[in-house]
């Protein structure tokens, strides 16, 4: 196609949008709503993807003693504790200092910490480990120790994270996949409208031999236009609800603080503008596809 | 320019329209295609511009194979062509110079060329004082002038005009046909499907006629009704 031709086609699916604003405003919402919720949902998974994938690699076990015990037991308990082979270090965190983290933690919210005192809060061993893939075996052995009333690693926690993150993905998959089907009716319907209107200049063009092509053309570019504007603006919505939502939780010096970190906005935008661009494109053309050829055969 | 040899259609609905036609249209020449509603007259344009294709024979425009070609083919057939129909087919939305201009603009004409031509089209046809007019604002007649200029805009070997006078009074069809004779006189061969007795019998062109969907007549210089 000559370029003259591509100008006169770009024109042409320009003015066919300006030409019906309702029905492009409806198709544009409609893509708008598919990729912020789809958006939102896939910001989910790629947080909990990625902590699941750091948490795998963090090689410690806190073991946590019972809260009676005397200092000669939790002595002891250390002894046995450092023996275990696979251990590389030991930490003890006292009473004092779980009482001092706690408070820490608390923030703000310290005032739930009145009326108690450090003996509540239970002496703790942090275990570093030489493989993070024998965590559950360690965690056993450090269980098997008198006095040991817990033992967590966060293997348990990458299990969870890592179930949840399945359940999100099946659900962003299953909402997109109603969304985009919406959209794809709705932008299918717009770009109809749009033919039936434009009829006889169809007609037309077929008399005065338009290739088909340069017929379709402006109806697909219709439903791209519609579909890459939807793209843009739901990236900057999902960035903002994103930003807004880390400020808070960073604000709020959360009590997961430590154990679960956040994707950076600049790693999650680069993912989200490929995703929707292409998405926002695929609805628009499959949109416009799908309602032009009973309209436009030669 | 034209060649049919032994078409016929047979619709879908099993109605035969073209019952085994052959005829042949030189370069130049101008031809009348009459007979009454339903003798096959749209369907045989409808053939010749490949919006129906032929259930038997071979149609050939401009040297094209128009029975066999493939779809892709179909656009530069009728780049070769101009059509004019009853009901003008102007786009409303568009001014007269827009209208012509844009048969010059799908086929990727270049802009200076188009604003070089389309003035001079709408001149050749006495409407070139009404560029900026929108189809609305104008007379039947001056609405076919304007369709007739958008017809041979580029330039067409073939010119085909289904009813062009129909909607319009005497002395307009008159005016018209002087155009057609204007373009035919240019090189353009012009085949003009018509139920217009007065324009038949004052041009005296070949008039071919069908009945039932076949050619009962096909005169050189003929009349509506053959009792001259």
């Amino acid at each position: 196609m000559k370029l003259n031709m591509i100008l006169t086609v770009f024109k042409e699916g320009l003015n066919n949008i300006l030409k019906n604003k309702i029905m492009s405003g409806i198709s544009l919402m409609m893509v708008l709503i598919t990729l912020v919720l789809a958006g939102l949902s896939a910001t989910v998974v790629v947080n909990l993807r990625y902590n699941s994938e750091n948490m795998k690699s963090i090689p410690e076990i806190v073991a946590y003693c019972d809260p009676d015990m005397q200092e000669d037991e939790i002595n002891k308990a250390y002894e046995r504790i450092k023996s275990i082979e696979g251990v590389s270090n030991i930490l003890i965190v006292t009473k004092e200092e779980a009482y001092q983290k706690a408070k820490e933690m608390l923030g703000n919210d310290e005032r739930l910490l009145e009326g108690f005192g450090e003996e509540i809060f239970p002496v703790s061993f942090v275990l570093t480990l030489e493989d993070a893939s024998f965590s559950a075996e360690i965690s056993e052995k450090a269980l098997g120790v008198p006095g040991i009333y817990k033992a967590d690693y966060s293997q348990e926690v990458v299990s969870i994270v890592t179930k949840l993150s399945s359940w999100m993905k099946v659900v962003t998959i299953a909402l997109s996949l109603l969304l985009s089907f919406i959209a794809v009716t709705i932008i299918s319907n717009t770009v109809k409208l749009t033919v039936m209107a434009r009829k006889n200049e169809i007609a037309i063009m077929k008399y005065v031999g338009a290739t088909e092509d340069f017929i379709r053309w402006p109806f697909i570019l219709e439903g791209m236009i519609l579909g890459v504007l939807g793209a843009i603006i739901s990236i900057f919505l999902v960035l903002y609800v994103y930003e807004q939502f880390l400020i808070y939780y960073y604000s709020q010096g959360s009590m997961f603080f430590n154990l679960f970190q956040f994707v950076k906005i600049s790693d999650i935008s680069v993912i989200l503008a490929v995703i929707f661009t292409a998405f926002g494109v695929g609805i628009g053309v499959f949109g416009s596809i799908t309602s032009m050829n009973k309209y436009l055969k030669l | 320019m034209i060649e049919m040899n032994n078409v016929t259609k047979v619709y879908n609905n099993g109605a035969m329209a073209i019952d085994n036609i052959s005829l042949k249209v030189h370069p130049g020449e101008f031809v009348f295609l009459i007979g009454p509603s339903g003798s096959g007259k749209s369907t045989m344009i409808k053939i010749l511009m490949r919006e129906e294709k032929v259930t038997n024979g071979d149609v050939f425009v401009n040297g094209r194979d128009v029975s066999s070609m493939f779809r892709s083919e179909i656009p530069y057939l009728r780049r070769s062509m101009g059509v004019v129909f009853q009901d003008f087919r102007l786009l409303e939305k568009k001014t007269l110079y827009d209208n012509v201009a844009f048969a010059m603009e799908i086929i990727g004409a270049y802009k200076r060329e188009i604003k070089k031509r389309v003035p001079v089209v709408l001149k050749m046809v006495g409407l070139g004082d009404k560029k900026d007019c929108y189809p609305g604002q104008l007379s039947g007649g001056e609405q076919q002038r304007a369709a007739l200029a958008r017809a041979i805009v580029n330039k067409p070997q073939l010119l085909i005009a289904d009813e062009p006078t129909g909607n319009l009074d005497p002395e307009t069809s008159s005016h018209i046909m002087t155009l057609l004779e204007e373009i035919n006189a240019g090189g353009t061969t012009i085949l003009v499907a018509t139920h217009d007795i007065n324009m038949v019998n004052k041009m005296e062109k070949r008039v071919i006629e069908l009945s039932c969907g076949r050619i009962v007549r096909d005169d050189m210089r003929g009349h509506y009704r053959n009792e001259a």
